[in-house]
């Protein structure tokens, strides 16, 4: 490798090295880890764990293991995941004692298939605005995490529990929902307060009033200095991300001669002990699975049957009814080539729309995701023309968020009385089976209680 | 009364929804506090005066001795208890009143400046430690504290110009308009250079600066002498907005003149309400924030402009090729998105179809298109439905894949939450590096927003607990008797979620 190769190289290690400050890794680890030094691995085990955690940090709440097998397993188990396809690598010993290279191939395939540095970047962001997510990703998430510990704590209760003491439990939970929402309430109004009395305060055009954070800078000075400590130490982070960006194909060229390496070593290697006897993988050691998802793939496919044999015999029983209509109309029928026409333009039309329907099965939606800062923009301003339409700035308006969450809101609703029918219709029998009791169900809501209580806005 | 077990699962569900609900409370009263604050009436300080201050007296040698500082002490005591009788003197005289409310601001203040002392080397503050102590408690409660508020700093000497400025400062009450905050401005902006060694003055003259700092940038700029700087004080905020490099040179200019002057930290009571418009943020953290925005927007052109033969698509390639042939074609991510992305197909045609269905019963006499029409749609959609089900074909065979590499071991997990570590949906935003911006119009919209995405985690909760207690409860129910109490309950929690009753009336006709 020429002189100014290697110089730029170790520039582009250097950036990246920048890039993951905090991670604890040097570059100089780099070039030890192509020759698959041992005193490599452990900094790499510890900076795919670090920058794993800090990225998949959200899905997995509970991983705060401090122990060096622990912390292999998952960086396994993520790369697993992911689909990384090295068996190699699953065979590193869990003591972390070799195998630098390995992790440094591994590490190189994450940085370009899942993006791990922008992903870095954004989730140590530091957000000065007032943030709100336009998605339910993350309520979801608390959702689940809570199913998560209920297996994992038992409850110790003693003696017998009174379904009584269950209905008590339940209001108390739908009290402090409201409890919740009434705070929710008065902090999105103190919020807007705040915007409406520092307009014209902020820097960016865009912005223009101040948020929480940064008029509590004004009240209290000494935080600044922190915060733009803060600011400056990313700031210097995405600098040696934009460094990186622009001389990052040195590094694709010399990872090409790691893998060169390792590939001549294991010919080697193959050639000394005839057949590599390690080639199953036994993920159960790291991963604990994906049952998760068998399931629902079950359950899907169960779903999909169901679907397609319902509009089987809906279908079948159509074109019956269809064929005698047609029959019957055949001679009411004058120009044939009208009605020849008249198919033919339906037929387009429906096939359009069902090209539009299998797009929509077999794509991903673009629905809105993650946190935006909070911006109040007057209608009179005429919020479109005081956007800076140059700048590269995504906006989205309020009502279009609005408009998303109802419809969301309607259908888990939907989903929701779903159950409730299917629970009164079991109940409902078992009442009439019992004997000596009437009972007569309480009178049908027209609006929901909740949903007036929380609509009320005005 | 439930068994033991079921009344374990249902107590945790429940118990842990509500222990996630008081959190997010929790939570939310901390931002709330913080925010309540901020609307509330709080005090602006300016913190590089001080330090400008301390700095003063190093240079100057003029550092008060040990003896001296006794005596500030003994002085502090003599002035305490004068203004304690000045006040109860004053609280009952009506007519002075104007006075009063001068000298309160003035002990509302004091302690403020003492607020960034954590910013200076200062040395008068290793000298005069009582004075210290006395003002750090009363940071937490002013008024109450009144009398250790009225302590002397070390340096104590104080200008006649400013002393003259308290005539206006005191003749009117606390800033209320723009205007007479304007005037301020300028009194206050008169150069001060003799020193007074009369205490009782000193105090006079802090509350002569209580009109500039609503003016001035509360962390910025605060003494000018200069009268240049002063006419651009007078011109206002806008203009500051508007030349913020101006700005800036001015400020530093001024920090320069200002090192050779005793500058009093002035601070007063403000409110976001009246003068929230006045604000301006550090100039530090303004080019810090500039920087960081237009490198993040640089970031994120390198992003969209991420192309598929972007560098290293070789080594990839490359690398790929040498994956082990018993791994499985598709990774647990893709076949989880791919999962995903099938139900949701699912769940629309299902409704597509549920809508055909109502139409129909709807409409009984179609004209022969429109049925025609109807006909081919369902036939498209029956298309659409065998080609999901070969793809998931191919994934159920994938998942198999997967399963068989785990050796069975997952299936002994119970629940599913606690195998799969990736069972969260992920936010699919990570990583785009926009710093997007939501713009709302009005006070209910955020009001909405806020409700509705609350409505919705409850859903999802309530869901969650609906379907837990489905399962748990409704066995209990089979047995050969069920008490009318236990099916009441029952009744309450699984169909009304908790909200109404049924009635149950006792029909013995034997009797």
């Amino acid at each position: 490798m020429s002189r100014a190769v290697n110089g730029r190289l170790k520039e582009a290690i250097a950036s990246l090295c920048r890039v993951l400050s905090g991670l604890g890794i040097n570059p100089e680890t780099f070039r030890q880890a192509k020759f698959n030094r041992p005193e490599a691995t452990a900094e790499f085990w510890k900076l795919l764990y670090g920058l794993l955690k800090k990225v998949c940090g959200a899905r997995t709440s509970d991983l705060n293991d401090e122990n060096i097998d622990a912390q292999i397993r998952f960086v396994k188990s993520v790369l697993w995941y992911y689909g990384y396809g090295i068996l190699d690598f699953y065979h590193l010993p869990y003591d972390g004692s070799q195998g630098s290279r390995e992790l440094l191939l591994a590490f190189s395939w994450l940085l370009h298939t899942q993006h791990v540095l922008e992903k870095l970047l954004e989730a140590n962001k530091i957000r000065v605005g007032d943030e709100i997510s336009v998605c339910m990703c993350d309520t979801i998430k608390t959702v689940r995490c809570k199913s998560k510990e209920e297996t994992a704590l038992p409850f110790s209760q003693r003696g017998e529990t009174d379904i009584r003491y269950l209905q008590w439990l339940n209001g108390k939970l739908r009290f402090c929902w409201r409890t919740l929402h009434t705070a929710k309430l008065e902090e999105v109004a103190v919020l807007h307060k705040i915007h409406l009395y520092t307009r014209g305060c902020h820097i960016d055009p865009n912005i223009n009033h101040l948020s929480v954070t940064e008029t509590d800078l004004l009240r209290q000075p000494e935080n600044c200095n922190k915060l733009v400590k803060l600011l400056e130490s990313e700031n210097s982070r995405l600098k040696a991300y934009l460094e990186w960006k622009r001389v990052e194909s040195v590094y694709w060229q010399w990872m090409e001669s790691v893998l060169d390496c390792k590939l001549e070593e294991a010919r080697s290697l193959q050639l000394q002990n005839s057949r590599n006897e390690n080639n199953t993988l036994q993920i159960a050691e790291f991963c604990r699975g994906n049952v998760h998802t068998i399931g629902e793939v079950e359950k899907l496919n169960n779903n999909l049957v169901r679907l397609h044999d319902e509009l089987e015999e809906i279908v079948s029983c159509k074109k019956v009814l269809w064929n005698e209509k047609v029959k019957a109309r055949e001679k009411e029928l004058l120009n044939m080539r009208e009605f020849c026409a008249t198919v033919m333009k339906i037929e387009q039309e429906v096939k359009k729309k069902t090209e539009d329907l299998k797009y929509h099965c077999t794509h991903i939606k673009t629905e809105m995701h993650g946190s935006y800062r909070l911006v109040f923009k007057d209608d009179k301003a005429g919020f479109t023309k005081s956007v800076n339409r140059q700048s590269s700035v995504d906006v989205i308006k309020a009502t279009e968020v609005l408009s998303e969450l109802r419809r969301k809101e309607v259908k888990l609703e939907k989903e929701f009385k779903k159950l409730q029918k299917e629970c009164r219709k079991k109940l409902d029998e078992i009442a009439e089976s019992m004997d000596g009791v009437i009972c007569i169900p309480p009178i049908k809501k027209e609006i929901h209680i909740e949903k007036s209580g929380k609509g009320n806005l005005t | 009364m439930l068994p033991t077990d079921c009344a374990q699962r249902l107590l945790s569900i429940l118990n842990r929804a509500q222990e996630d609900c008081t959190e997010q409370k929790k939570q939310l009263e901390e931002h709330l506090s913080i925010s309540r604050t901020l609307i509330g009436k709080w005090k602006i300080n300016v913190p590089g005066n001080p330090k400008q201050e301390a700095s003063n007296e190093n240079e100057h040698g003029d550092e008060p001795s040990p003896e001296e500082c006794r005596d500030l002490e003994l002085l502090n005591k003599a002035l305490a208890k004068a203004l304690r009788i000045r006040e109860s003197i004053l609280a009952t005289g009506s007519k002075v009143q104007g006075d009063a409310k001068g000298i309160e601001k003035g002990v509302d203040k004091k302690p403020a400046p003492r607020n960034s002392a954590g910013h200076q080397k200062s040395t008068c503050k290793e000298r005069t430690p009582k004075s210290i102590t006395a003002t750090s408690t009363s940071k937490t409660s002013e008024p109450i504290k009144k009398n250790s508020c009225y302590l002397l700093k070390a340096p104590y000497r104080t200008d006649p110009e400013r002393k003259r400025t308290r005539g206006v400062a005191t003749s009117r009450l606390p800033s209320k308009g723009s205007k007479s905050v304007g005037r301020g401005a300028v009194k206050a902006s008169v150069p001060h250079k003799t020193q007074v060694s009369n205490s009782a003055d000193k105090l006079d003259l802090e509350q002569g600066c209580n009109g500039p700092e609503v003016m001035d940038s509360p962390v910025v700029e605060s003494v000018r002498e200069d009268s240049k700087v002063t006419k651009k004080l007078l011109k206002g905020p806008e203009k500051n907005l508007d030349h913020p490099a101006e700005e800036g040179l001015a400020e530093s200019q001024t920090t320069q003149r200002n090192s050779k002057e005793n500058a009093m930290p002035p601070s007063h009571i403000f409110t976001l309400k009246e003068q929230g418009v006045t604000l301006r943020l550090p100039l530090s953290y303004r080019t810090a924030y500039v920087k960081n925005a237009s490198l993040w927007e640089k970031s994120y052109i390198y992003q969209k402009n991420r192309a598929e033969s972007a560098p290293g698509m070789q080594f990839i390639q490359r690398i790929q090729a040498t994956f082990d042939s018993v791994m499985p074609a598709v990774s647990p991510a893709m076949l989880e998105e791919e999962v995903t992305c099938l139900t949701n197909g699912y769940t629309f045609m299902h409704q597509k179809l549920e809508a055909e269905q109502f139409v129909e019963e709807d409409t009984d006499v179609l004209s022969w298109e429109d049925e025609y029409s109807r006909l081919l749609t369902l036939e498209g959609l029956q298309n659409v439905v065998s080609h999901c089900l070969l793809k998931l074909q191919e994934l159920l065979k994938a998942a198999e894949v997967h399963m068989k590499m785990d050796y069975g071991d997952c299936s002994k997990i119970s629940t599913l939450a606690d195998c799969a570590v990736f069972s969260e949906p992920k936010c699919r935003v990570v990583g785009s590096m926009t710093s997007p911006l939501l713009f709302y119009s009005s006070v209910q919209e955020l009001k909405e927003m806020a409700a509705l995405k609350l409505r919705m985690q409850v859903l999802h909760q309530q869901l969650a607990i609906q379907k837990v207690l489905a399962s748990e409860l409704l066995p209990l129910l089979d047995s050969e008797y069920v008490q009318p109490l236990f099916y009441r309950a029952i009744y309450t929690l699984l169909c009304e979620a908790g909200e109404q009753f049924p009635v149950l009336i006792r029909d013995d006709l034997s009797d």
